[in-house]
């Protein structure tokens, strides 16, 4: 079993958008990307992986097992992270522990403490007075407290400011050591994913546009900006689409090595997640 | 070992990786069965993907540089200095050949090019 | 889910006080009057409300989404609602027989069968009451069920202040005494009997609506 999370042909139909046949694969030991605007339907693929909303078709599984059918024993192998803290304003650490630890067999509570520690949460306040960073911070640690294998994150890193993200992101290259361990995260902030991305699954209107790896992505891809003549001279097949301005073109290429070889004097600029996310949405063919 | 990696440069990363490693290797800085840090750590340090590091060793692997143990690491391997001394002739002759290719485009004549050479290759 | 009815007493202990303040108010007001059936009702009456508020908190918190990604099934989610509405109740109970008990026997008054009676009684209806209220806390939300509450809270309060007056009115022939005799001494057993059905219904129902929830 070498994929984490495998998704195939999920449907999902809700009044105003729906699903439609979303595929992709968590390798064991990967980080996958999950980009694309909001509404787009990240949010409603992770609560499907995890049970959370019910489906019209598709198979999910986790570990090789299927995600409704072992639920139980999946979830106690999974830490989950979303957009905002889950836990009760007059709850403190310790009371958290208390109980998380009947609800997971391998909570450990010394682990989570030492994570609070790391991540300077305080022990004697309340989650009312903490600040949105430790919310999230204090989540993470209790993701991470029962030894999962596998890490899923929705929007986590979100209005967090930069030192905070590094911290968090640094955490999880951290839990990816273990080849073992996984992570699935959505996230729109894509200067985090250009950071610790595998993998990218592109999710637009409810459909997957591409699952590429990351390095192919901003590596292999590139942004020509040039001039009507040249643009004009170029053949479909060399690029993927392109962006118009009064002053001229910016044309996403799919292997920018290759075309540099074909056309020496013009410059291709490297790209990034978010670059690519914006061609694909905002671009022509 | 020291790893720059730079995003702005235009060889890929996970070459830029393989060339610093492969030159650490050659002038001795890093001995016959030096363990390499693993590719998820260095992965880790560097701040990119585990794919890139891993494509990096991989192509060490292949050129004759390291060795990978399953479940143990990476190691560099033992200095085959026939493979390395063509490898960089390759090399060099690649370079001399771009000098030349701008020496005949600017009308530079041999003798020329030979004074350079010699100046950097003695000294003053 | 021995955490999650952990996780309620905490945010119960939590929120403590208010409850406490009108448990103390609610104290003085019977006291004044000669009426134990008022403050044993409402006692226990709020220890089993407290289960609304858990669910408010879980409401306000986002809590069922989070703990659905965990290793709980609904059923237990919904099983440990249950169980903590019992757990309030007893403690409820446990409450308003101390108070009880103290105001008695400041007043020198004390009889213990007819607490003991009382508060028996008021436990099976708050449980009737509960059974009727978490379905339709299910499936409406806290928030649009308060004015179900208000009125089937009503209801036996309606039924038990007419049912009194009636039955002081009523003329009894000995045979009808005799049959009510019989039937008193089994109350007890019938009432047990009878609110374990309603709440293994209200359960299930609860179960179905609970599971098809989309979080």
């Amino acid at each position: 079993m070498d994929e984490a999370v495998r998704v195939r042909g999920l449907n999902k139909t809700y009044k105003n958008f729906s699903l439609k046949d979303i595929s992709f694969s968590v390798p064991k030991g990967s980080i996958v990307g999950l980009i694309g605007e909001n509404g787009a339907g990240k949010t409603t693929i992770l609560k499907s992986i995890l049970n959370l909303i019910s489906r019209e078709s598709g198979e999910i599984q986790i570990f090789g097992h299927d995600n409704i059918k072992d639920e139980k024993y999946i979830k106690e192998q999974i830490g989950v992270v979303f957009d905002e803290s889950s836990f009760h304003d007059t709850l403190n650490v310790k009371n958290i522990s208390k109980f998380m630890g009947k609800i997971y067999k391998q909570w450990d509570s010394n682990l989570f403490f030492n994570y609070l520690d790391k991540f300077q949460v305080p022990k004697n306040k309340i989650v009312k007075e903490f600040s949105r960073g430790m919310k999230m911070k204090l989540c993470i640690a209790a993701a991470l407290a029962h030894n999962p294998k596998l890490l899923i994150l929705d929007e986590a890193t979100g209005g967090l400011d930069p030192v905070a993200r590094e911290e968090i992101l640094d955490i999880f290259l951290d839990f990816i050591q273990d080849e073992e361990h996984s992570i699935l995260l959505s996230s729109h902030v894509t200067s985090d994913l250009d950071k610790i991305a595998d993998y990218i699954t592109f999710i637009h209107e409810g459909q997957v546009v591409f699952s590429k790896s990351k390095d192919d992505l901003r590596e292999n891809m590139g942004i020509l900006k040039c001039g009507s003549s040249y643009f004009n001279n170029l053949s479909k097949e060399e690029f993927i689409n392109y962006r118009k301005n009064q002053f001229g073109y910016e044309v996403l290429i799919s292997d920018k090595y290759d075309f540099i070889k074909k056309h020496p004097k013009l410059v291709v600029d490297n790209t990034s997640i978010e670059d690519v996310m914006l061609f694909y949405i905002r671009g022509d063919k | 070992m020291d790893i720059i990696i730079s995003n702005s440069s235009d060889k890929p990363i996970y070459e830029q990786i393989s060339a610093q490693i492969k030159n650490a290797i050659i002038s001795g800085a890093l001995p016959e069965g030096y363990a390499l840090p693993s590719m998820r750590f260095l992965a880790k340090e560097l701040r990119i993907s585990v794919i890139t590091t891993k494509r990096a060793y991989t192509d060490l692997e292949k050129d004759g540089f390291i060795e990978t143990v399953k479940g143990k690491g990476s190691f560099v391997a033992g200095k085959n200095m026939e493979i390395i001394k063509e490898e960089q002739l390759r090399l060099a002759e690649e370079y001399l050949q771009k000098a030349v290719d701008i020496a005949k485009a600017s009308g530079i004549r041999y003798e020329e090019l030979e004074d350079i050479l010699k100046l950097l290759y003695k000294g003053e | 889910m021995k955490g999650l009815i952990l996780k309620d007493l905490y945010n119960l202990k939590n929120n403590g006080k208010s409850i406490i303040f009108v448990l103390v108010v609610f104290s003085f007001v019977s006291f004044s009057q000669n009426n134990i059936g008022f403050l044993i009702g409402y006692t226990i009456l709020l220890g089993s409300m407290l289960v609304i508020n858990t669910m408010s908190y879980d409401n306000i918190a986002k809590w069922d989404k989070y703990a659905l990604t965990m290793p709980v099934t609904r059923r237990d989610v919904v099983f440990s609602k249950y169980l903590v509405s019992i757990i309030s109740s007893f403690m409820g109970a446990a409450i308003a027989i101390a108070l009880c008990f103290a105001q008695e026997v400041y007043k020198n008054k004390l009889d213990v069968m007819e607490i003991l009676v009382v508060t028996g009684i008021v436990l099976a209806i708050d449980f009737l009451f509960i059974s009727f209220i978490l379905p339709i806390v299910y499936k409406f939300g806290v928030e649009k069920s308060r004015i179900f509450i208000l009125v089937i809270f009503i209801i036996p309060f309606a039924i038990i202040m007419v049912g009194r007056s009636k039955f002081a009115k009523l003329k009894l022939s000995p045979l009808a005494i005799q049959y009510m005799n019989i039937i008193l001494q089994y109350l007890p057993i019938i009432l047990l009997l009878i609110t374990i059905l309603v709440m293994a219904v209200s359960y299930s129902i609860s179960v179905k609506v609970y599971g098809n929830k989309d979080m």
